[in-house]
């Protein structure tokens, strides 16, 4: 168990406890997070759940692919070193927390 | 107020969800045939039935439906729909009231007609999936009918967990209705290279337990599986005198024939644009797009305000072995390609002109090309082969420059 805070376009916080092997796209969608869709299933294509990691507690989470990169990449000229897509993150064992900001790069 | 979406599969999902975003009031019925809490359907051929112990991912926690308030009625087969009356009879005779429809009854898949042709498996639903796994796993030589999406999935799936795999493609090409012509020969190539054998031009004849008979020569199989497409699920929509023409006919709006029911998601047969017509997508990202857009409208129309037109950047992505495959926007048969290939990295770009003007991407392990083919789509410029060659192919350098 984790508990992830997300941190809205408004700057409002949510607060939500997460299971060992949930993604940070999935949890948002599951409880109704505004800003992150998810429209691909997590298949790393669609930017839809962009966040940046503010901070992490605990466990480190896994670095980005080269085709997260490559998504990422596109929108920014000079990437965010904490921008993530959620879909990627998935909670491990030893995580205790994360802060996630998100940022809705693009909705096609 | 009361909407009710008929079809729980990622269009009537993704309308619940947006119209509860819209609209913390208004009563949300969502009504499905299945047992199952609604799924995601891409991975069923992407995932599910190569694992020894498929699982499958829900769109949704069975939590989020109670906490938003969204009435999701599953096993509820429905008799009919009463246009008249604004409501809709279910077979358990139960009656439910809208004000507004919204029908996301999806497609059915296409059945082999010929001898034997019930011994084909395909490949749907969760059930589906599920059994099919099961076959796979004790079939030594697999037989795939049909070179589509699905088929050429589902060969190189069970290629991948060593199966001796056939696969059957009755036109001259595989993806031969989806893709550049350069593009399909590629992914053919890859295929034939891991040992798929690939026939074209093969039109099965009959099926039984041992072989298939083509019009070419009789395969050996121990297992069959059919993916030679789907049709829309127009019955509901028939019955309730709406305009049905390959899908359900509806306007730029999503509205059909009666301003009071939309048609979303695969069943869909929506105005696309001058050059290619009408159009119905049976996608992911058309189940998305069309469900935000009839959200707003069913909220617009309560309101008296101007409804938003459907103006889709149509994409989709097959995964075939270590293969990504993604295509952006709808090219047609007058479309001249325009190839960027890196064999070192075993990239492939393919770019689509219509009177010199760029309507669709295809990629081959590429999601940068591929998200920057959507950024070109969406930025409302011509582009044109000029605009491509004087990046020298960067598209990435055109995107930027464009901004």
């Amino acid at each position: 168990m984790a508990l992830v805070k997300y941190i809205l376009e408004d700057n409002s916080e949510v607060c939500i406890e997460a299971n060992i092997g949930q993604n940070l796209m999935q949890l948002a969608v599951d409880n109704g997070v505004e800003g992150i869709e998810g429209a691909c299933g997590g298949s790393c294509m669609c930017a839809t759940c962009h966040v940046q990691i503010e901070s992490i507690n605990g466990a480190q989470i896994e670095d980005r692919s080269e085709m997260e990169v490559e998504i990422l990449e596109i929108e920014f000229d000079e990437l965010a070193p904490n921008s993530r897509l959620g879909c990627q993150i998935v909670i491990s064992e030893g995580i205790e927390s994360i802060t996630a900001r998100i940022v809705s790069i693009n909705n096609f | 107020m009361s909407v009710v979406i008929i079809g729980a599969g990622h269009a009537g999902v993704a309308a619940a969800t947006a119209l509860r975003k819209l609209d913390k009031d208004i009563n949300i019925t969502l009504i499905s045939e299945e047992k199952n809490l609604p799924y995601h359907r891409p991975p069923l051929s992407k995932k599910t039935v190569y694992s020894e112990k498929p699982s499958c991912d829900l769109l949704l926690s069975e939590d989020y439906y109670i906490k938003n308030n969204i009435k999701l009625t599953r096993n509820s087969p429905i008799e009919d729909i009463d246009p008249e009356n604004n409501c809709i009879n279910l077979a358990s005779k139960e009656l439910i009231h809208y004000e507004q429809l919204i029908i996301a009854t999806g497609v059915e898949r296409c059945k082999l007609k010929m001898n034997g042709g019930e011994l084909a498996k395909t490949l749907y639903s969760m059930e589906d999936a599920y059994s099919l796994s099961k076959s796979i796993s004790t079939a030594k030589r697999i037989t795939v009918i049909g070179g589509g999406f699905i088929g050429c999935e589902i060969a190189s799936g069970s290629r991948k967990l060593g199966k001796e795999v056939t696969l059957l493609e009755a036109g001259p090409s595989i993806l031969g209705r989806s893709v550049a012509p350069i593009f399909a020969q590629k992914v053919a190539k890859y295929h034939k290279s891991q040992g798929i054998n690939i026939l074209t031009n093969c039109k099965a004849l009959s099926i039984d337990n041992k072989e298939v008979k083509t019009n070419l020569k009789i395969i050996s199989t121990d297992l069959t599986i059919a993916g030679i497409g789907v049709t829309p699920n127009v019955r509901l929509a028939t019955q309730a005198n709406l305009d049905v023409d390959n899908g359900v006919v509806v306007n730029k709006y999503l509205q059909t024939n009666n301003e009071n029911i939309f048609a979303i998601g695969d069943i869909s047969n929506f105005p696309f644009n001058s050059e290619t017509g009408r159009l119905r997508l049976e996608s992911i990202q058309n189940a998305n797009d069309q469900a935000k857009t009839v959200a707003k409208n069913v909220i617009a129309i309560r309101l008296n305000k101007q409804l938003l037109k459907y103006s889709p950047i149509p994409w989709f992505w097959s995964d075939q072995g270590d293969l990504k495959l993604q295509m952006v926007g709808i090219g047609n048969l007058n479309a001249k390609h325009h190839v960027l290939e890196n064999q070192k990295k075993g990239t492939l770009t393919v770019l689509h002109f219509v009177n010199d003007q760029l309507v669709a991407v295809d990629t081959m392990n590429h999601g940068l090309n591929h998200i920057c083919g959507r950024k070109l789509l969406s930025s409302n410029q011509r582009i044109s082969i000029e605009n491509i060659n004087k990046f020298e192919g960067n598209l990435k350098s055109l995107v930027n420059h464009l901004h």
